[in-house]
């Protein structure tokens, strides 16, 4: 039982759920990160995106990673109708009210789906020949969805690292107040974060249709994986996101394998709790 | 070149400002003294529309309340605020590099950058070290090098010489005169009272929201009220 | 509070609540038993809410995790009857007191504010559903009690009415003393509150832990008048959501919000329920309307009403109130 194999497997298997956690985790460290808001319903725009392509593919043969990329201009117009309409009213609001306000976008698009597409669990029968190395084996999709994941970091690392906005972007998170008086218009970076957070978690919305159902909440399954990744890792922080992605993810892994699959679902809840009660400053840097 | 007419604000229902008056012509430098409290930080916070008001406020003719920050640098409007408000966690030279974000200053960025290292060379070594990490002092010349990367016309220091050394206060208000030297007009917010009177051109006292002194420089300096408030007493707690 | 001074004055001051609770008892002698059944669910639901308000609302404790002291006290209730005695009062007062006596839980959560609290308390609830499914696995994770009331019995209401009507009467009696006075100004500022003396922790602790008995009873009569629970059904996540959900529609930080809110959303769900039987479109009305109270109306029915007749009064006594200046910046 305790062999090397498992434990590789293990770790892979990880490594692959850590992928999609962080495209839901991205999009939450940067909405707060810049503007302060925990925005709930980032899981319901990962769902929408998964079920975008498992209809796509179902209905029109699609394939998911043509959809994948069809699905970022469709969720930047959902995504920038949420920011104008809910997220910016939401803006240095009480803690409470964006927390109830974004639960309640979560749960009407959760209700949409389900009216529109029935609370069944659906799978997208979509495959690509496994990688082997060794004993350890990773279905195709999931070594694809790493290596997507790879180049979101990539991208997010190049935007935000060499360029203007993507500048502005990190001087609006550390400073909002310093910023506008530097000339940037923070409300322009609000959005174009929040765009950016939509975009990374409709791609992640493909990849998870790929490798798990597709169901009307998903995404409320994922929202509080993500909150456990940006919690462990720093609110705001993008190498934290990355860090508490791979210790959530691989962490699941092996509560699974060697204590019990029932109580894999309670790290991240563990995660939370802990983290919060034992180092609430520490974690969040400037938070609060 | 900027005037407030009788300007009101405050936070909430919290009254601060209770009708301000003030002018800044063009090349001047305008000392706004006041005790805690008094509003200054609240008067330049309206100036550059940080928060809202009444009453008048314009810049060479155009109204600025209403107007959205950013729209204000671009006129080349620029504030050094209080607690410099730097970004802490991005290395020195991308906090200047901030500082000529707007469209107007854009263009000049590679001279206007190699022109605030001139100013303070200790930011030119210290280029890839992140803001939080300088000392008090360099961080102060951070804040005034990365206002003057946009090229502005006038310029709002906040008590640029709060928790300096003498010997800093001194290298902060002369990067100051030499600024104003080149054309650039200066509202500076002081506590530092002896300091900042003897290089400015006029000023005005700030007391719980309402101008009570004005003047130019020496007037000031002489007239016994201000002295007794702001320069003796201060002078002795400081 | 200053008529609860004289005796008469207290008595005037109850008088609105005792005719309150007059009508309340009457009106299931009107009601077809279906509707019995939805007056107990609405009364659950001002039992919860009322309970959470006083954390949630009057101390601004965002606690989002009420669920595991209602399933605590469902258990609680269940194994009493199962092992000890199935005698109704007793199980359920021993569910509420189990439920407060795991307060401490709640302990080491409360050097968080705001969101901080609130994801770390639903961490708590959601892991002690986790916990629960565990510990009762499988098939037989359900418990099953006799059944205690005929179908149409009007008792279940009346124990409904009387769990609901002691959580109001504590909770009106807890904002009037030192404690609600004291919670008030944690609300506002906790370091504020210290520095006066008021002994933060302790006041917490009292309140959450009158929250969780007043939970762990409503959870007590409702795993007895079900006569059988499930870890998934009593640790649900809508036990700690319901409660912010009605007193938020009714007036988060009123004491008639809570009531109001529930009978509000129980008579809408009715109404729903009659023009279409899809679960979803309760999901997404339920949603539209979380979103469009905090977006437009955040203070909740009772809240604005009561700003609205403030407003009206000021105007009639010729009193302006000072308008603020616009802040634009954020
Ligand atoms: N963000 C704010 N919210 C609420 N009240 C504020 C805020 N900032 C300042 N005030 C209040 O406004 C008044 C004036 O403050 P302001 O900062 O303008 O004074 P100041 O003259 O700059 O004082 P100091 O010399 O201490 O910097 C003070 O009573 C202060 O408490
Ligand atoms: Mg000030």
């Amino acid at each position: 039982m305790l062999s090397f194999e498992v434990l590789g497997q293990t770790i892979v298997n990880g490594i692959a759920a850590a992928s999609i956690y962080m495209m839901i985790s991205l999009g939450l460290a940067l909405v707060f990160g810049v503007m302060r808001v925990v925005n709930l319903a980032q899981g319901e725009f990962m769902m929408l995106a998964a079920f975008g392509s498992f209809w796509l593919f179902t209905l029109y043969g699609v394939d998911p990673y043509l959809s994948m990329v069809a699905m970022i201009p469709a969720s930047l117009l959902l995504g920038y109708a949420v920011y104008r309409l809910i997220i910016r009213r939401l803006l240095g609001a009480d803690d409470i009210n964006q927390f109830l306000a974004t639960f309640g976008l979560a749960l009407m698009l959760q209700g949409i789906a389900q009216y529109l597409w029935s609370a069944d669990l659906r799978r997208l029968p979509y495959v690509l020949p496994s990688l082997e190395v060794g004993d350890v084996t990773l279905a195709g999709v999931r070594v694809v969805n790493i290596g997507v994941c790879l180049a979101v970091l990539a991208f997010l690392a190049w935007f935000l690292g060499w360029t203007g906005i993507g500048r502005s972007v990190r001087a609006t998170a550390s400073n909002r107040m310093g910023a506008m008086l530097c000339g940037v218009d923070v409300r322009r970076v609000d959005a174009t974060t929040f765009l950016l957070g939509t975009a990374i978690s409709a791609v992640g919305g493909t990849m998870l249709a790929l490798v798990y159902f597709v169901y009307p909440s998903v995404g409320a399954g994922l929202i509080f994986k993500g909150f456990a990744v940006v919690i462990l890792g720093g609110m705001g922080s993008i190498a934290g996101v990355i860090v508490g992605s791979l210790v959530l993810g691989i962490t699941e892994a092996m509560v699974n394998v060697y204590v019990s699959s029932q109580l894999s679902a309670l790290v991240a809840f563990a995660v939370i709790f802990i983290v919060l009660v034992s180092r609430p400053q520490g974690l969040f840097g400037t938070a609060r | 070149m900027l005037a407030l007419d009788s300007v009101e604000a405050g936070y909430g229902q919290a009254k601060v400002l209770h009708g301000v008056s003030l002018t800044v012509e063009p090349g001047e430098i305008v000392v706004l003294l006041g005790a805690n409290g008094a509003g200054k930080t609240t008067t330049l916070r309206v100036i550059s529309g940080i928060i809202g008001a009444r009453g008048g406020v314009t810049f060479e003719g155009r109204p600025l309340i209403g107007m959205a920050p950013n729209r204000i640098v671009e006129l080349g409007l620029l504030q050094v605020p209080e607690g410099r408000q730097l970004f802490a966690d991005m290395s020195v030279e991308d906090n200047l590099l901030m500082g000529s974000h707007s469209a107007r200053a854009k263009p000049h960025r590679a001279r206007a950058l190699e022109q605030s290292y001139a100013l303070f060379p200790v930011l030119k070594e210290r280029r890839t070290q992140k803001a939080g990490t300088l000392s008090g002092g360099q961080q102060q010349m951070l804040a005034i090098g990365r206002a003057l990367m946009a090229q502005p016309r006038l310029l709002l220091l906040d008590e640029p010489s709060l928790g300096l050394a003498p010997q800093l206060v001194t290298a902060v208000f002369e990067a100051i005169r030499r600024s104003n030297e080149s054309g650039m007009a200066i509202l500076l917010v002081e506590q530092n009272a002896n300091q900042a009177l003897r290089f400015a051109h006029r000023g005005y006292v700030l007391e719980g929201g309402r101008v009570v002194h004005r003047g130019s420089a020496s007037e000031l300096a002489d007239d016994p009220a201000v002295q007794r408030a702001y320069l003796g007493l201060r002078a002795a707690t400081a | 509070m200053t008529s609860s001074s004289t005796p008469g004055g207290t008595l005037l001051a109850l008088l609105p609540w005792l005719v309150a609770l007059a009508i309340a008892a009457a009106v299931p002698l009107f009601l077809p038993i279906y509707m019995q059944r939805v007056a107990v669910t609405c009364l659950m639901f001002v039992t919860l809410g009322v309970s959470w308000n006083l954390s949630g609302g009057f101390a601004g404790q965002l606690s989002l995790g009420q669920a595991a002291f209602f399933g605590i006290g469902a258990y609680g209730s269940m194994i009493t009857a199962e092992h000890v005695t199935s005698d109704l009062l007793t199980s359920i007062v021993v569910g509420g007191i189990v439920a407060g006596l795991c307060t401490p839980i709640l302990f080491p959560a409360f050097r968080l504010r705001g969101i901080y609290l609130g994801m770390a308390t639903f961490a708590l609830g959601e892991s002690m559903r986790v916990v629960a499914e565990k510990v009762f696995p499988g098939e037989a994770s359900g418990l099953h009690t006799p059944v205690v009331f005929a179908v149409d019995s009007l008792a279940p209401y009346y124990w409904a009415l009387g769990i609901a009507a002691f959580t109001i009467a504590v909770g009106a009696w807890t904002i009037r003393s030192r404690l609600g006075l004291g919670l008030m100004t944690v609300r506002e500022d906790d370091q504020a509150a210290r520095s006066i003396g008021v002994p933060v922790a302790l006041y917490k602790a009292i309140v959450f832990a009158i929250g969780a008995f007043a939970t762990g009873l409503a959870g007590g009569f409702y795993a007895r008048y079900l006569g059988f629970i499930d870890p998934h059904s009593v640790f649900h996540l809508d036990h700690s959501i319901n409660p912010v959900f009605v007193t938020i529609i009714g007036g988060i930080g009123t004491e008639l919000g809570p009531i109001v809110g529930a009978i509000f959303w129980v008579i809408l769900q009715e109404v729903l329920r009659g023009l279409t039987d899809t679960p979803a479109v309760n999901t997404i009305i339920y949603g539209l309307l979380l979103l469009v109270v905090i977006l437009v109306v955040p203070r909740g029915i009772v809240g604005e009403s009561q700003a609205i007749w403030r407003r009206i009064a000021d105007r009639r006594r010729g009193r302006r109130t000072g308008k603020e200046i616009p802040v634009v910046a954020d």
